[in-house]
Order: structure tokens, then C-alpha cells, then sequence
């Protein structure tokens, strides 16, 4: 097996010997119950569960929720369902631990970097309001959620973040943890040959390791990224300079883009709108659909749908909107993007969905990486196809 | 006959383990718990261990220590002794799944 580590940039946190002992232990914890536990869950589903649902109910489960109302019953799924949250929460804390340890430090290279010579930019606002559907949940159980700054020049959220999701991840995003914008890139390409934005817009950038990849694929592109939380983007900006990335960071919602009509070539959503409420997925598309230049792109990374799939594989889909923080999550599989897109005034004509360029083909990591880990998100797109929503301005 | 080579001991008692809580799940906690206990206790007289035969051999830098990293030999290694340690402290996790299979 070959190892991906993470590309080391000034704001990283770094792990002592015992911590990187720690998270090593808690990432195959993590796999090794995925791969040798979690299927057992379906036995349990097909031997245990379902005959006595048959038998009580004269049919079978039409729907997750009915079966998830039997499954939680069952003591095999009590278990892997316990251990799948207790590495998750492990996993935060043995991160958490050592950005504890090195916070100071951290703060103090990231004001260094936004001070000196920057080839991007940052800004901030104070007294922005974070959107509830951010500042009220902790996002897969995050500790501090998306949006939260501890203090003055706070950068502990993105940095959570960032070495949390490479961890959680098992290194499929790359090194620079910029497979999902590699892979939208690619994918945008595919779907317009000849494609040369001018000004892309990413929402909802978290620590901007997508936002690089997007920079990495169009590099004659201005390449702007807005997120709502301080410290992710403190840390988003201090990460991008620190790798020599010139990107431009805003803490702004994507419910109220403070830029001009018809200003952007390409805008995207990777895997973000479904931290998002369903309202505020009506707005960011109508946003999007405003600061799109006529014949602009925009192009979304999200959950595939629930409809045409089985009940059981939406119940196993379903796992992190109950156990995982993900509010949310249910709400988006259930989602027709194309009525969002039209009700935001994209013409249907002009609309795709459907599966297309994963992260593991981005970084052609495929061979490097265990990949049968597929566990991202809950479906098979960590290591094969990510789903996708694409539309055009008319124009 | 088999060939001695390809005799597997048993490693597990023919009969149902007994339920002692009221949770069967419990009884899965309490099991792993005391297999960590184990492992930790292992990992302790081992430390112990290596530290006198290196007093007594040489001598040990602390810093050393701390900076060294793995090769990728010895993270494969590492990584197999780690899921021989996962499989004995959650073996009754293991054998749940077994018991499923074969029901």
C-alpha cells in the first residue's frame, strides 16, 4: 500500500509522535469497521429484521425510514452504528488535541502570512451573521462546527477541518486535499470542451482545499471563494498563501452574494449545499443564477438523489443524517436540483445531473490509494464517481 | 486427515456465550473493554522493557525518540500489528458477524 501524506503548508497542525500514533490507530479503526463490521448489518437486515417485519406486516419495508425504525432494534446494528460515531468523534479529538497544543503558534504564522506580502486576499466583516443552519449544528460532528472562532485572529475551525477531512478521507482528496475542485475542473471540462473562465466563484470553500484545485485546473482564472465562518477562512487564506495559491477569500452567504450582476464565468458548489438548509439551496441557486455572466457555468457536486434506489441502500446512505450531524443530509437525496434550477431561472434545456469524475481519478491516486474504502459521504463516490448537477445561463 | 500445516485451532468455545446484561451489546462493551485493558498492560511491560535494555545497552535520546518516523517497511508492519490488536480487543464484534453469516 502506498501512503498519501498530507502536503505540509505553515498552518498544518502537526502531530507529536504519540498524536500521529493516535490518528494512524483511530483511521484503521475506522476502515476496518467499515470493511469487516458494517456489511454485517445487511445479514443482520436480510436474516433477522426482515422476515419479522414480513411476518408482522404481511410485506416488505417500503421506505429508509420504516426500515431504520426496525433496524435501530437490532444489537449488531446498535454496534456498528456506535463504533462508526465513536471514530468519528475520536477522530476530531485526536486532531483537536494537537491544534490545542500548537493554537498559539498557529494564530500567530497565519496573522504573519495575511500581514506580509500576499498574492491573494481576505475579507472579513464584523458582526456577520452566521446562518443558523451553520451556527446552530456541528457538521459531522465537528467539534465547533463550520463557523466557529474562538477568539481574535482564530483559525481552529478550517484547521479542524483540514486535517480532519484528510484523516476522515484516508488521503483520497491528494497531498493538497484538492481532489473535489480537481475533479469538478475535470468534469466541467468534459461537459464544456473548450471551457476558459475568466472569474470563477466557489460557495462554500470551508479551509479552500477545493478552491486550490479549481486554481490548479484554470490557472489564468480570479478565483474567488466564500464561506461564512471566520476562522475557516483565516485559515483558507494563510493555507493558500503558504502553498503560493493566489486565491480571494470573502465571508459572505451564498444566500447573498455581495457581488455585481452578471460577474462570473463559473460558479460552483462542492459537496457543500447539503450543510445548507433546503431554503437556502433555493437562494444560493438563485444567487448564482444572478452573478452568472449570460452563457456562465454552474456546476454542483452534491449527494446522488434517493429516487431509483432501494430502500435498503437509502437506509445505509441515510446513517450520518441520524448519527453524524447531518441535518440535512436526508433532505438533499430527496432534492429534484432541476426544479431548484428552474424555479432560480436556469432553463431546463440547459440543465444535466448524473454521475461523473470522482476525486481518485483527479489525483490518479486510484492505484495509490485503498479505495475500497468507498465509504465518502456515504456512497460510493469517495473512491469512484462523485454525482453532479450542471446548468448553463441562457444567454 | 488435514495436514498439520493447515489445522486451525479452534479459538472460540462451541457454545452461545452467555448473556450476563440486560443489553447484549453490553456484554460485546464489557468484553472489549477488558481486551483493552490487556493490550494496554502488554504495551506498558513492553515499554518497560525496551527502556532497561537500553539503559543498560546504551543510551536513549528522548528527542530521538519524537522525530523518528516510519519507514514504509516498518508502517506496514506497524499497520498489520494493528489489526491483529483491533481483532483480538473486538473479537466478540467479529464473531457477532460470524454468528450472523452463519445463521
Amino acid at each position: 500500500m502506498t501512503r498519501v501524506f498530507q502536503e505540509v503548508h505553515a498552518v498544518l497542525p502537526q502531530a507529536t509522535l504519540d498524536e500521529a500514533a493516535r490518528q494512524e490507530f483511530i483511521n484503521q479503526l475506522g476502515k476496518h469497521v467499515l470493511n469487516e463490521f458494517t456489511p454485517g448489518t445487511r445479514v443482520a437486515y436480510e436474516r433477522d429484521v426482515l422476515p419479522t417485519f414480513k411476518r408482522e406486516h404481511g410485506r416488505e419495508p417500503t421506505d429508509r425510514h420504516e426500515i431504520r425504525k426496525v433496524m435501530i432494534e437490532h444489537p449488531f446494528y446498535r454496534m456498528t452504528s456506535s463504533f462508526q460515531r465513536t471514530v468519528q468523534e475520536m477522530m476530531w479529538d485526536s486532531v483537536d488535541e494537537s491544534i490545542q497544543r500548537q493554537l498559539p503558534d498557529l494564530i500567530d504564522t497565519s496573522r504573519k502570512i495575511a500581514a506580509g506580502n500576499t498574492i491573494g486576499s481576505i475579507s472579513l466583516k464584523d458582526g456577520f451573521e452566521i446562518p443558523r443552519y451553520v451556527s446552530e449544528n456541528d457538521h459531522h460532528a465537528m467539534p465547533g462546527g463550520y463557523s466557529g472562532d474562538l477568539c481574535d485572529g482564530d483559525i481552529t475551525a478550517g484547521a479542524l477541518y483540514d486535517r480532519g477531512a484528510f484523516i476522515y478521507t484516508q488521503g483520497l482528496f491528494g497531498p493538497r486535499m484538492d481532489g473535489i475542485g480537481k475533479a469538478a475542473s475535470i468534469m466541467a471540462r468534459r461537459l464544456w470542451p473548450g471551457l476558459a473562465p475568466k472569474k470563477i466563484l466557489e460557495i462554500g470553500c470551508t479551509a479552500g482545499g477545493s478552491t486550490v484545485g479549481l486554481k490548479a485546473m484554470f490557472p489564468d482564472a480570479e478565483v474567488h471563494a466564500i464561506d461564512v465562518g471566520a476562522a475557516v477562512l483565516r485559515y483558507a487564506h494563510a493555507r493558500a498563501e503558504s502553498l503560493g495559491v493566489p486565491l480571494h477569500f470573502h465571508q459572505m452567504s451564498g444566500e447573498a452574494l455581495e457581488f455585481d450582476d452578471a460577474s462570473f464565468d463559473m460558479i460552483c458548489c462542492l459537496a457543500s449545499l447539503h450543510e445548507t438548509s433546503l431554503t437556502a439551496t433555493h437562494n444560493i441557486f438563485k444567487e448564482a443564477f444572478r452573478v452568472l455572466k449570460p452563457g456562465g457555468r454552474f456546476l454542483v457536486s452534491e449527494l446522488p438523489p434517493y429516487e431509483g434506489v432501494d430502500a435498503w441502500t437509502q437506509f445505509v446512505r441515510d446513517w450520518d443524517t441520524y448519527n453524524n450531524a447531518e441535518p440535512y443530509w436526508g433532505r438533499v437525496h430527496e432534492l429534484d436540483f432541476s426544479d431548484v434550477a428552474t424555479q432560480a431561472g436556469f432553463d431546463r434545456t440547459h440543465y444535466g445531473q448524473g454521475f461523473g469524475t470522482g476525486v481518485a481519478e483527479a489525483n490518479a491516486l486510484t492505484s495509490a490509494v485503498e479505495v475500497q474504502n468507498k465509504k465518502f459521504m456515504g456512497s460510493t463516490r469517495g473512491g469512484g464517481q462523485a454525482w453532479y448537477a450542471w446548468m448553463t445561463k441562457a444567454g | 486427515m488435514a495436514k498439520i500445516e493447515n489445522i486451525k485451532t479452534p479459538r472460540r468455545a462451541k457454545a452461545m456465550r452467555p448473556q450476563y446484561f440486560t443489553d447484549p451489546n453490553m456484554d460485546q462493551m464489557h468484553a472489549m473493554i477488558v481486551a483493552m485493558a490487556t493490550e494496554i498492560s502488554v504495551l506498558y511491560d513492553r515499554f518497560d522493557s525496551l527502556e532497561r535494555v537500553l539503559e543498560k545497552k546504551g543510551s536513549l535520546v528522548r528527542a530521538d525518540l519524537e522525530a523518528w518516523q516510519a519507514d514504509d517497511a516498518a508502517h506496514d508492519e506497524r499497520r498489520s500489528k494493528r489489526d491483529a490488536l483491533i481483532r483480538r480487543i473486538f473479537r466478540v464484534v467479529h464473531d457477532a458477524r460470524g454468528a450472523l453469516d452463519a445463521s
